[in-house]
């Protein structure tokens, strides 16, 4: 199967006044088509700066593209020029943010933040786009689409307006979207409904998703495959399954073991100990090693290779074998 | 028990002040202006002193002499009375600084006090407070002023002071109270409610050390408009009187003679301008240098 | 051990909404807590769980009374909290009976880097309290200082740093620091790791187990996340706008829920595990969460509870006791 979306080597740095900020370190991850990849890091994992990297919304400067390429539909992302990447923007990758309040125009009506996308892409009439804008929101669950057009974005709850960027995202039917914890700032049994309609637009649409969360719970149950980042690097991948039944990399596998579950009696927690490193000064060799369990003398010089669990569940740690 | 609580050194923290600092010093205009305002503010309230020492009184006149322009002797030349315009611009600055760093001074903390009560008190009180705010707010000062001189006879710096800290603290009150009301929101206040702090403690320790970089920014916006605002009411007489002169008395008489006696303008107006920008650099790269601190806390 | 050394009453709070217009009739209010009654007992964690906007952290600073409530009771050891305010000049000062009652009385919150006053050192917050109080000073008071420090977790050689040259777990060590300097009674805790990293999560969640364990304090612990609350309470309320819908012993309330809202709660948090989820029957709410402004009439939650009949739209329900063995009690007439 060719992959929807390839990055191979992605480097994307930031000089600031503290040094270079190795945000993404040599990332590499495909995307099939139909399928959600999970992304899972900590704050400052490089998670977001990864996903923000494909549609080329880094600042430059600060940020700039030390190397590598994403290959989207045989086109390396990273050489096409602001005009061609709007182009691909909003129409074939779309993205939803964290807080949908940042991300939608407090001054603009629904209505007029929703049609723009398809005016723009798709040059559409006004109103064709109305009608198109109230049908996709019946799709993502909103009722009363057209009373909920004559809005503006404080009028609608949080719930509400996540499930609006989901719709305005989804206007021009993109072949890949990408969440970035499009949860996180949600309650729960609101973050239960919009888990469940991301799922079902992936499967009606057949729109790939890369769902980046912090949260290991929420990809367990929504994605395929999973990257785990560190540190701005992928320090293991593989199907999802195969990494929570078998975690090969000791981030992975203390961060299972340190978080509390609904679903099991724990006696005890085991944190992890120390802090996650700042990306201004990442230790060297292998980036886990101090706060590490199992880390050999090794770990702190050179930074491990590829180990192979199986042919598509990789790690990149020394001591795979003791794990 | 002492054994290991005490066996390390104790390492001591860079607070937010002297972060600020650092970032200051870092800006080179801002540096530059302060060590230029510095030197200035040193050399006025020396120099007269020394250029009295020297014979150079600002009153001494020799009126034989009369208006010259620059020689080695008058480096900025003399006026029509022989009276050396170098050191009356230095009495002049220093009456203009002390105005405007008096003024600056009195309404910074006023505006301090007052403001951070009325937020912190909230409600009714509040209300109450900035209520009268916006009534001084409403007078037109000038006026008052006018009548105020007119009244009780009386010119000179006093009438100054009261003029200028009557409308000076009013804008630093509505920034710290608007600053207050939101830091006691945060939950270091709160945790302070938490360990039973009394008010006035909250109010000094964990608020207005809080309110300072608004205030030391528009502290040192607030002398040129201080300086400005004496050399404007000088200018209408109803400031400093002769022969006492200050920076607006001196441009004054300046421009009253400045087709015959360039001199006489130029130079005055020259050291306000180097003055008024160093103290606006100087603001302004506290601004800089507070503010992005500011955005960190939260 | 059961002795309670807690005890709210019908406790209200109400926040007045600012009048929209000079002649609107009269001016409405944001019932954020709304007549809860609970007993805490002494030694216990008692977690306090419910989504955004339903009351939880509103509820804890008004047992501290760090907010007034509009009415009801807080009874802390014999004395109630709520009549402990002097009126004077239109503004409600805590007596100073309250103001020593809060060396008893501590509260953790939920932000670390809004906690703590940025302008002080590590120092001077710590000892803020011990110093209010008059308790230690001079050497022995940062010998303390350094004491608690350790206790948290914290090099003591730290002592002269700034808040932000800490990272957000730090600081939540120096916040709980801060909060058992006085050796209180009774802390609660606001969401004091909602705020962290994952990986730093379980770490505060040990320091206060650890901590609570130590010094036999009595802990309220409140968050929205169900799993956490799990782990460190010995018995659960749930909230819901402003009211308690189910209280009981942590295990009776994970195995086997009575309120359909706490039934709903826990199936909506996902499991860390992918073949557990993808079997799962999941019961997903629908609708948002009603405002506490104009909550709905009768039961809070009919809007959009699934078992809702036309009775739940009139009739209020009241908290049942439905097995004292567990202190179960539940406000759900259909149940």
């Amino acid at each position: 199967m060719t992959p929807l979306i390839s990055v191979k080597g992605l480097k994307t740095y930031f000089r600031t006044d503290e040094g270079l900020v190795k945000a993404c370190d040599n990332i590499s991850f495909d995307v099939n088509p139909g399928e959600i990849l999970g992304v899972v890091g900590e704050s400052g994992s490089g998670k977001t700066v990864a996903s923000m990297s494909i549609l080329r919304l880094i600042a430059e400067p600060p940020g700039y593209f030390d190397g590598g390429e994403i290959i989207f539909e045989g086109k390396n992302l990273l050489k096409l020029s602001m005009k061609e990447m709007r182009e691909i923007r909003g129409n074939k990758i779309s993205m939803i943010f964290q807080d949908p309040m940042t991300a939608l125009n407090p001054f603009l009506k629904i209505e007029t933040q929703l049609t723009e996308v398809l005016v723009q892409h798709k040059s559409m009439s006004l109103d064709k786009a109305r009608a198109k804008c109230i049908e996709m929101l019946k799709k993502v669950g909103v009722s009363l689409p057209e009373r909920r057009l004559d809005m503006y974005p404080h009028q609608l709850s949080g719930g509400l307006r996540q499930r609006m960027m989901i719709a305005m995202a989804l206007l021009c039917r993109p072949s890949l979207l990408i969440a970035d914890e499009p949860t996180t700032a949600l309650d729960v049994t609101i973050q239960a409904q919009i888990l469940e309609l991301i799922k079902s637009i992936n499967q009606e649409f057949n729109t790939s998703v890369i769902l980046i969360s912090h949260d290991l719970g929420v990809v367990a149950g929504m994605t395929n495959r999973l990257v785990v980042m560190y540190a701005g690097k992928i320090v293991e991948s593989g199907l999802t399954e195969d990494i929570f039944n078998k975690p090969s990399h000791p981030y992975t596998k203390a961060l299972l073991n340190s978080i509390p579950r609904i679903d099991k009696e724990q006696k005890q927690l085991d944190p992890i100990p120390g802090l996650p490193p700042s990306l201004s000064s990442i230790p060297t060799g292998c980036p886990f090693h101090p706060r590490c369990a199992y880390a050999v003398e090794k770990c702190k010089t050179t930074y491990p290779e590829t180990a192979f669990i199986t042919s598509d569940h990789i790690s990149k740690c020394w001591e795979v074998s003791r794990l | 028990m002492t054994s290991q609580s005490t066996s390390k050194p104790i390492v001591e923290g860079t607070s937010l002040w002297l972060d600020a600092w650092k970032r200051l010093k870092k800006n080179r205009a801002a540096y530059l202006s302060g060590i230029v305002f510095v030197f200035l503010t040193c050399l006025c309230f020396i120099g007269p002193f020394v250029m009295k020492a020297m014979g150079f009184a600002y009153d001494a006149q020799d009126i034989a002499y009369g208006a010259h322009s620059p020689t080695l002797n008058h480096w900025f030349g003399t006026d029509f009375y022989g009276r050396d315009i170098f050191t009356r611009v230095l009495v002049g600055a220093r009456v203009s600084l002390k105005i405007g760093l008096i003024a600056a001074i009195v309404s910074a903390i006023v505006g301090t006090i007052f403001g951070s009560i009325a937020g912190y008190a909230g409600g009714k009180i509040d209300n109450l407070m900035m209520r009268f705010v916006d009534i001084l707010y409403a007078l037109p000062y000038m006026f008052l002023v006018i009548i105020f001189v007119t009244i009780t006879e009386n010119k000179g710096e006093t009438v100054l002071f009261i003029a200028l800290g009557l409308v000076g603290w009013l804008t630093t009150a509505r920034i710290v109270r608007g600053q207050v009301l939101s830091l006691k929101e945060r939950e270091f206040v709160q945790a302070a409610h938490s360990i039973g702090v009394p008010a006035y403690l909250i109010i000094f320790r964990h608020l207005i050390p809080n309110t300072l970089g608004p205030i030391i920014v528009y502290f040192t916006l607030t002398i040129p408009t201080m300086i400005l605002q004496e050399a404007f009411l000088s200018f209408l007489g109803l400031g400093i009187q002769p022969p006492k002169p200050s920076l607006g008395t001196l441009i004054n008489d300046g421009a009253n003679h400045m087709i015959v006696f360039w001199w006489e303008l130029v130079f005055p107006s020259l050291f306000m301008a180097v003055m008024l920008f160093s103290l606006n650099f100087l603001g302004d790269g506290l601004r800089d240098a507070l503010d992005p601190q500011m955005k960190k806390e939260s | 051990m059961s002795s309670t050394l807690l005890q709210i009453k019908e406790l209200k709070v109400h926040f007045p909404m600012p009048k929209t217009s000079l002649f609107a009739p009269s001016s409405s209010a944001v019932k954020a807590v709304d007549g809860v009654t609970l007993d805490v007992k002494k030694g216990e964690t008692l977690g306090l769980v419910g989504e955004s906007g339903c009351g939880k952290s509103t509820l804890g600073r008004a047992i501290l009374q760090l907010i007034r409530s509009t009415s009801g009771e807080v009874v802390f050891d014999g004395v109630d909290l709520t009549r402990q305010w002097s009126h004077r000049f239109g503004i409600w000062r805590p007596k100073d009976r309250l103001r020593r009652l809060r060396q008893r009385m501590q509260i953790i919150f939920q932000d670390p880097y809004s906690a703590l006053n940025p302008r002080m050192t590590i120092e001077s917050i710590v000892s803020e309290p011990l110093k209010t109080f008059n308790i230690l000073s001079g050497q022995a008071l940062r010998q303390r200082v350094q004491e608690l420090m350790e206790k948290v977790g914290l090099d003591p050689s730290y002592i002269r740093r700034y808040p932000h040259e800490f990272s957000g777990g730090q600081r939540q060590r120096i916040g709980i620091a801060r909060a058992i300097a006085l050796n209180p009674d009774f802390i609660i805790a606001d969401e004091p790791i909602s705020a962290l990293d994952v990986s730093i999560q379980a770490q505060i969640l040990n320091l206060l187990k650890k901590l609570q364990k130590e010094m036999g304090m009595t802990l309220v612990f409140i968050a929205h996340d169900l799993a956490a609350v799990r782990h460190i309470s010995d018995r659960v309320a749930v909230m819901y706008l402003g009211k308690i819908v189910e209280l009981g012993d942590t295990q009776k309330i994970i195995y086997d829920p009575l309120h359909p809202y706490t039934k709903a709660l826990i199936s909506s948090i996902p499991v860390p595990d992918p073949l557990l989820e993808k079997s799962r029957k999941r019961t997903i709410l629908e609708g948002e969460i009603p405002s506490p402004i104009d909550p709905p009439s009768g039961c809070a939650f009919h809007t959009r509870c699934p078992i809702m009949t036309e009775a739940c739209k009139s009739n209020v329900p009241k908290l049942r006791t439905i097995s004292d063995q567990y202190d179960h009690v539940v406000s759900c007439d259909l149940v």
